[in-house]
């Protein structure tokens, strides 16, 4: 599969990914050389926070859509000796990803106004580095590079859940958290090495160059053998279905959302990383393996659909219930993804963008009930609609959207991923529809005992109303809530080409590597990616 | 056969240092009772300067490649017999040194233990020169002499009076079994003189073998080797320091220059029988000697045992048997000279001010005097043929010899014994560096020991670091010996 | 022309710092330092002059000085350096000019101190220089020696600290080795094991160089000659190679031969840890290569997957006893010898690249082990204790370490960024073709390691603050911060710019396995060197 390649100085004009990637690193080295001052720090990190936001929305602006291209790529020669490479790019499957990133920190800023209470200026380091190490993740098409932010990305959020986690088990969960997500990937790890070897070996057999590399394009134009696709396959599975998590390896998730600080449950809850994993690159690479396993994947995701909402049906703490409800979500996005149709995929990557609204709004509004009433537990809830209209509000356009209200954003996501899944297996629809079911059942149970009837013995009144911070924070959500569920094109559109391509990728398979020309590629950059042969 | 001891004076300018260093002997006496206001210490710079001069001329005669033989044979002046009067005379020569301040403790005849020093230098020189066994004989029980007296010489000590006691008789015993070898040799062959043995064809009688195995075992008592090191370590103990210095290396390397005479240039045709006796003897004193010194609280006894492993490293190189063997054997003595000379001499500056050879008594040493424990480690650290020290090179010298001749079960015995070696050499440095002194005074080392020790500490590192012109110089002695091979096997040097 | 001197100064520097210091006396504390950090510098700067001035595209043994030292033995002083010497020799000048730094503190008999460690280094150098057989076993007996007084001497006793207990107050001890007459846990007793252990492995190499000497033939110790002319038959070979491998595989160390490593190492002080675990035991992988990879290359082909098969031993065990250790140098320690076990994975899959990476890893592994020691070496100063459970909550106090630790934690878990994860990932590359199992093994080891370290971490920094770290401070000054700057700055540098590194140490990879495998490298220097 060839895809061709826009180069950022052609189609921008200033490397924008780079910009996006490291402006973060540098907001934090900056804070780093303040001096104890609260107030600068907090405004400088919320400046940079939206500035990235603002460069990603025109990222997303001078997107060409309806296009499979990879574009605002940037190379580089990093490791030549193994075919590491500095690679960046976007196309429809990793674009949202950025902006959305980049929106839900600034709301994190805003949230954390004076939320880090104490060490506050690592504080806001560490969220920038981590907001730098996800856009990172999202934006390289470096194998080596995508697991080099990967990994980095465990080092802010293993010490924003162990010093700053509101719970008594916030150093277990932290752990925890790192050891999974840890050992997941260093199984990618083999994983990514094996795809390289395959690469070695086919360059050797033609006699071309470069004789290594990790460069996704460059990969995809090597079909990987069958029997080796399986292998390779649960190795990145691994690393992904840890991150994500799947089904039966979710239960560092609940741990660390319900331990860790609120924010880190914004991002964990709210960016998909796992799942885009699989879409970025199992999917396209091992078309084959992912068609083999699909069986496998689907049942998991069923049973993460079911499993998770029958869990989240008993739950009492609010965040176990977010916990649960999006293991549930991701059961739908794997149900979507392996899918292997245009629907699917595209429902469940839409449904990956909506859950950052939808499910990290949820936790942001958890976060503003724990501020007010000092606990996450039912008990200390009930009629809190009296007063706290506002927020119940919001809580409830918010809880609607993730069990996908027409009209909402959620609707559409659920929408297309049934109709994949449908097309792929009747029997799968259906019992995906039951998970819809379970979901309003369990959220709606809890809102109407929280929020609705008598208020509670254990609810200290008066409760402040959303403070306008907090409202800011509700409403960008709730725009950006309805704004897809209404008029979802101008989001589709830049999806769609790259579904498209990955869709007929998976139809044909990965098949005989046609003999790239630099005719086929023409914006295709000479360094690594170029298949120049050499006299044996 | 008659002796006609016609002498021209140029023979007689062979034996010129030998009779120089009887002059000047005579001459210390004579001063010593004709100007009593002399002390001993002016004798003892006065031996010194003596022979000094008789170094002088024995380098000389090196350098001039002087050599010949006397008495139809019985005295050989050649490179081999020079090595080892310049070795047993500069021996002498840091004894003395050693021994100035050491005197004081004797009650009587402080000056004639100079002379006594002296005169076992000049049995010891005879006996370098030694060429049949007569002569072997002769000299070798007018050495012994000297050390009957020298051992127990603390007088009012009772275990240097025992240590005196039993080394005479020992040695009387070894005398009788070298002179009943020497008959049975003679008997069966009637001859004396090596040369002329090597010669003669000779076939191998039960006699004969007994004989020889006779002398040998004499010899091996000599430099002190397993079974027949049994006086070696009540010797040691009980005698003087100094003599004790003196008597762990210059008979050893006397008794050497006779060992490698006798087999190398006599008997090579006996090679393959003799060697057995070489390889046992040095398994036995390697294994013997280091276990046994492990359980050692007595510095001097346990350079004594060291010394019996040490005499069965250098029989690894004489059961490599070639000419390169032979030079091993000569460097080895060399470090071998140095570091346990210099050991000594810590041991005697160590003993004068605390009156102590407990090893436990080293302890701290660094903190009183850096000097003397920094000198005692690089000593004992060469003694365990550790590099960059002058025991690694002759340990090594002597393995290569050995590998060649594919004596691979005496190098590993070696190797192993570098090992044990090195636990109780490294207790000793424990207890001097890393354990905290009783009394933290500090130790005066008075100025000839600090000499001796400079010196020693000089020939151990320039040995380790820049050994080419010693080994040059021991090979340069064995030239007697160049019907046994080449001195080196290097083909393929870029030089 | 003095570039041809660059290794004679690189070496020679230590030992005349040494040599100086015996003329200088202890009252006078701080210009012994200075003089120490003065001919540790000299050395320092020079090494690095050397990585960029040896040109990789030319490889081969470079700034060759050639000497006849004894021709009665056939010996020659012949000191140079390939692509492999290079990485090492900078490793070493670096952990000495920083071990410096790191032991400014040290108030005993510091001129000794300082003399044994500039020896410890220089004899470290050697080895690496030296091309020809007699020397590198002359530098390395000589390399161990000098252990014995640091530990003895300036060591600390580990009392209780060894006893590791698991939760279920389980006896891990490791093995107890042989009873002298000192008690065990005592710093005297890890000496004298580490001495003993050590010498006994370089005797048994020591034979082994012997027999080549006798069986080559060619009466000569000099490496290249005999890489190029030797040849062995086949039992003689396997002899030779194996007591070559296991000689030098003792101070690797090897499981099962790594005993006496981490008792040394929790007896050390700083600065000779680092040392220790930064150089010292890369000694044994590079003699190996030296030995057994260029002197009987078939040999080693047949007979290599010995390691692959004993690394798995080096790999868990190292990382199950650090996962319980309770003493932190006793972590460190374990750790590192659990990831000489990469090392070795790297050798035996005899494979361009995971060879290539091996290297790699032995630098990038002295300078986050260093690391590690240096701040364990600073916490147990400040607090006087080593023991995990009854420390915590530094941070508060020394947050610079705390920041410094953090780092040197990713290093040797080999996150992206710094050259352990370069080096990780080609090991993994290259090994996968031949030991698919002991890779997988190995990445999970990484998982092993993060769970120590961060475990160890959390003990020391976090948490709540321990009376015994009321009275810690942070490291003070230049003096205190420079070496921890310069190991990670290095450490960083390089993982993010490899370059120079890779190219050097490829090329002296290439022809050494090029010799083993006759399978060419397929990209003579690969990466873009083909490419226009």
């Amino acid at each position: 599969m060839i895809v061709n390649e826009v180069l950022a100085s052609q189609q921008i004009g200033f490397p924008i990914l780079t910009v996006l990637t490291f402006l973060p690193f540098w907001g934090a080295l900056l804070i780093w050389l303040f001096q104890t001052d609260e107030d600068l720090i907090r405004k400088t990190a919320v400046g940079i926070a939206v500035v990235e936001l603002f460069v990603s929305v025109l990222l997303l602006w001078d997107f060409a859509p309806q296009s499979a291209d990879v574009q605002f790529a940037e190379r580089a020669p990093w490791i030549p000796a193994i075919g590491i490479g500095y690679h960046l790019g976007v196309d429809g499957i990793n674009v949202l990803f950025i902006p959305l990133t980049a929106f839900l920190t600034v709301l994190i800023m805003v949230y954390s106004w004076e939320a880090g209470k104490f060490l506050f200026k690592p504080y806001f380091m560490a969220l920038l580095a981590l907001e730098g190490t996800i856009v990172g993740v999202f934006a390289s098409l470096d194998l080596i590079l995508f697991f080099v932010f990967w990994e980095l990305m465990l080092i802010p959020t293993y010490f924003l859940l162990k010093l700053w986690g509101p719970g008594p088990e916030r150093q277990y969960a932290a752990l925890k958290y790192v050891l999974y997500t840890l050992s997941g990937s260093v199984l990618m790890l083999v994983g990514i090495v094996l795809l390289n070897l395959n690469f070695h070996a086919d360059a050797v057999m033609h006699g071309t160059e470069p004789l290594y590399s990790f460069d996704l394009l460059d990969l995809l134009t090597v079909p990987v053998p069958p029997a080796q696709q399986s292998l390779i396959f649960f190795l990145l599975f691994f690393g992904f279905a840890f991150k994500a998590p799947v089904f039966p390896f979710h239960t560092w998730l609940p741990t660390a959302l319900v331990q860790g600080p609120f924010v880190v449950s914004v991002v964990l809850a709210g960016v998909k990383l796992g799942t885009y994993g699989f879409m970025r690159f199992s999917l396209p690479l091992l078309p084959e393996a992912s068609r083999e396993w699909l069986w496998l994947m689907v049942a998991l995701g069923l049973i993460a659909i079911i499993y998770g909402a029958l869990i989240a049906l008993v739950q009492t703490d609010f965040r176990r219930l977010l916990a649960f409800s999006s293991i549930s979500h991701l059961g739908f996005i794997m149900l979507g993804l392996f899918a292997l149709n245009y629907q699917g995929l595209q429902g469940s990557l839409l449904q990956m963008i909506n859950l950052g609204f939808s499910t990290a709004g949820l936790f942001f509004m958890a976060g503003f009930l724990y501020n007010r009433t000092g606990s996450g537990e039912l008990a200390a809830y009930g009629g809190l609609a009296h007063h706290v209209p506002l927020l119940s509000t919001f809580i409830l356009i918010l809880g609607l959207a993730s069990i996908g209200l027409p009209g909402t954003n959620g609707f559409i996501g659920e929408f297309l991923i049934l109709l994949g899944a449908f097309r792929q297996h009747w029997l799968l629809a259906a019992i995906g529809v039951l998970g819809v079911i379970l979901g309003a059942a369990y959220f709606l149970w809890y809102y109407e005992r929280a929020f609705f009837g008598p208020v509670g013995s254990r609810v200290v009144t008066p409760l402040l109303d959303l403070r306008p911070r907090e409202w800011g924070i509700a409403v960008a959500l709730s725009i950006m809530i309805f704004w897809i569920g209404l008029y979802p094109a101008p989001f589709l559109n830049r999806i769609n080409g790259s579904v498209q391509a990955l869709t007929e990728r998976l139809e044909r398979g990965s098949g005989v590597r046609p003999a790239p020309t630099a005719a086929e590629r023409p914006n295709a950059v000479v360094h690594g990616a170029q298949r120049v042969s050499h006299a044996p | 056969m008659t002796f006609d001891l016609s002498l021209t004076p140029a023979d007689l300018l062979l034996m010129l240092p030998e009779i120089w260093v009887t002059i000047w002997i005579c001459v210390v006496l004579c001063v010593n009772f004709l100007f009593p206001r002399l002390t001993t210490r002016d004798i003892a710079w006065l031996s010194v300067g003596g022979m000094g001069v008789a170094l002088g001329f024995l380098i000389w005669y090196d350098a001039a490649g002087t050599g010949g033989v006397l008495f139809k044979g019985m005295f050989v002046l050649d490179r081999l017999a020079l090595f080892f009067k310049i070795f047993v005379v500069s021996a002498g020569i840091l004894v003395i040194l050693s021994s100035i301040d050491f005197v004081g403790r004797f009650k009587f005849f402080k000056a004639e233990y100079y002379f006594l020093v002296m005169m076992t230098v000049l049995a010891m020189m005879f006996m370098a020169s030694a060429n049949d066994l007569l002569s072997v004989f002769v000299t070798l029980e007018f050495a012994s002499f000297g050390f009957y007296v020298l051992v127990p010489y603390l007088r009012e000590d009772l275990r240097s009076s025992e240590a005196g006691l039993k080394f005479f008789i020992l040695g009387v015993f070894a005398a009788a079994m070298l002179v009943f070898g020497i008959s049975l040799v003679y008997g069966e062959t009637g001859q004396l003189i090596f040369s002329e043995m090597a010669e003669a064809p000779i076939d191998l009688t039960p006699g004969l073998a007994v004989g020889w195995t006779l002398i040998i075992a004499a010899l091996g008592f000599k430099i002190g080797a397993a079974p027949l090191h049994s006086w070696i370590p009540d010797t040691y103990h009980g005698a003087p320091t100094p003599v004790t210095a003196f008597l762990s290396i210059a008979p050893k390397g006397a008794a050497f220059a006779i060992l490698l005479r006798m087999l190398f240039s006599t008997l090579p045709g006996f090679k393959p029988e003799w060697v057995w006796l070489m390889i046992g003897t040095a398994i036995l004193s390697m294994l013997y000697g280091n276990i046994v010194a492990i359980a050692q609280r007595n510095i001097k006894r346990l350079l004594a045992y060291s010394g019996i492993a040490q005499i069965g490293t250098i029989l690894i190189g004489m059961a490599a048997g070639t000419r390169q063997g032979a030079d091993s054997v000569l460097f080895y003595l060399l470090t071998y000279l140095f570091a346990n000379l210099g050991a000594f001499a810590v041991v005697i500056a160590f003993s004068q001010s605390t009156n102590s050879d407990e090893i436990e008594d080293y302890s701290g040493l660094n903190r009183r005097s850096p000097f003397l424990a920094f000198s005692m480690l690089v000593f004992l650290l060469s003694l365990a043929g550790v590099p960059p020290l002058a025991g690694f090179i002759g340990k090594l010298y002597v393995f290569v010899a050995a590998i060649h001749e594919g004596l691979y079960t005496l190098i590993t015995v070696g190797l192993i014994s570098i090992i044990i070696s090195m636990y109780y050499y490294l207790i000793v440095v424990k207890n001097m560096y890393i354990n905290e002194p009783a009394d933290p005074a500090p130790i005066f080392v008075p100025g000839p020991l600090k000499a001796v020790i400079f010196i020693s500490l000089a020939g151990t590192v320039i040995l380790g670091v820049w050994p080419q012109p010693f080994m040059a110089f021991a090979v340069g002695a064995t030239g007697i010996f160049s019907h046994l091979g080449p001195t080196s096997l290097v083909s393929v040097l870029p030089f | 022309m003095t570039e041809s001197y660059l290794l004679s100064i690189i070496l020679f520097a230590p030992f005349a710092g040494a040599v100086v210091l015996l003329f200088i006396s202890n009252r006078r504390p701080l210009l012994v330092r200075q003089v120490a950090v003065l001919f540790a510098g000299i050395s320092f700067v020079a090494s690095f002059i050397l990585l960029f001035a040896f040109d990789w595209q030319k490889g081969g043994y470079q700034f060759q000085q050639n000497y006849l030292w004894s021709e009665q033995l056939g010996i020659q002083f012949h000191l140079g350096v390939d692509g492999i010497g290079v990485p090492m020799v900078l490793a070493s000048s670096i952990l000495l000019f920083t071990g410096i730094f790191i032991s400014w503190h040290i108030k005993d008999r510091t001129k000794e101190f300082y003399a044994f460690l500039l020896v410890l280094a220089g004899a470290t150098i050697g080895v690496y220089v030296s091309l020809d057989l007699v020397f590198l076993y002359f530098f390395y007996e000589m390399s161990v020696i000098p252990m014995y007084p640091l530990l003895g001497i300036w060591g600390s006793h580990t009392k209780g600290y060894l006893e590791m207990t698991s939760a279920e107050g389980k006896d891990l001890r490791d093995s107890p080795g042989f009873i002298f007459n000192f008690a065990r846990n005592s710093k005297e007793y890890a000496a004298m094991k580490l001495t003993l252990f050590l010498s006994a492995g370089a005797v048994l190499a020591l034979m082994g160089i012997l027999l080549i000497y006798k069986f080559s033939g060619l009466q000569t110790f000099d490496i290249p000659v005999l890489a190029e002319k030797a040849h062995f038959d086949g039992t003689v070979a396997t002899i030779i190679w194996l007591l070559c491998f296991f000689g030098f595989a003792t101070i690797a160390p090897l499981w099962p031969l790594h005993s006496w490593s981490p008792v040394g190492h929790a007896a050390a002080p700083a600065a000779t840890s680092m040392l220790h675990a930064g150089v010292l035991m890369k000694l044994g992988h590079f003699s190996i290569i030296r030995t057994d990879f260029q002197i009987l290359p078939e040999t080693t082909n047949t007979l290599m997957p010995i390691a692959a098969i004993l690394c798995i031993g080096s790999i868990l065990y190292g990382g199950y006893v650090a996962y319980y250790a309770r003493d932190t140098k006793y972590v460190i320690g374990y750790s590192s010898s659990s990831h000489m076990g990469y090392v070795f994975l790297g050798m035996a899959a005899l494979d361009y690249i995971s060879l290539t990476g091996a290297v790699l890893y032995m630098f990038a592994h002295a300078l986050a082990t260093g690391m590690l020691f240096a701040m364990a070496g600073w916490v147990y100063d400040q607090t006087h204790s080593r023991d995990i459970p009854s420390l915590g909550g530094l941070a508060a106090k020394m947050p610079f370490v705390a920041g410094a630790f953090l780092i040197a934690c990713m290093a040797s878990i080999g996150m992206p960024g710094t050259v352990n994860f370069v080096a990780e990932v080609m090991i993994v590359l290259g090994s996968w073709g031949r030991y698919p199992v002991q890779t997988i093994i190995a990445v999970l080891g990484i998982v092993l390691t993060m769970a120590y370290l961060f475990r160890m971490m959390r003990g020391l920094f976090y948490g709540p603050l321990s009376e015994l770290g009321h009275h810690a401070h942070d490291t003070r000054g230049w003096v205190d911060r420079l070496p921890l700057a310069i190991m990670m700055g290095t450490s960083i540098v390089f993982g993010i710019f490899p370059g120079q590194l890779l190219h050097v140490i490829r090329s002296g990879v290439d022809p050494i396995l090029a010799r083993i495998i006759h399978v060419a490298p397929i990209a003579t220097q690969v990466g873009g060197s083909v490419l226009p």
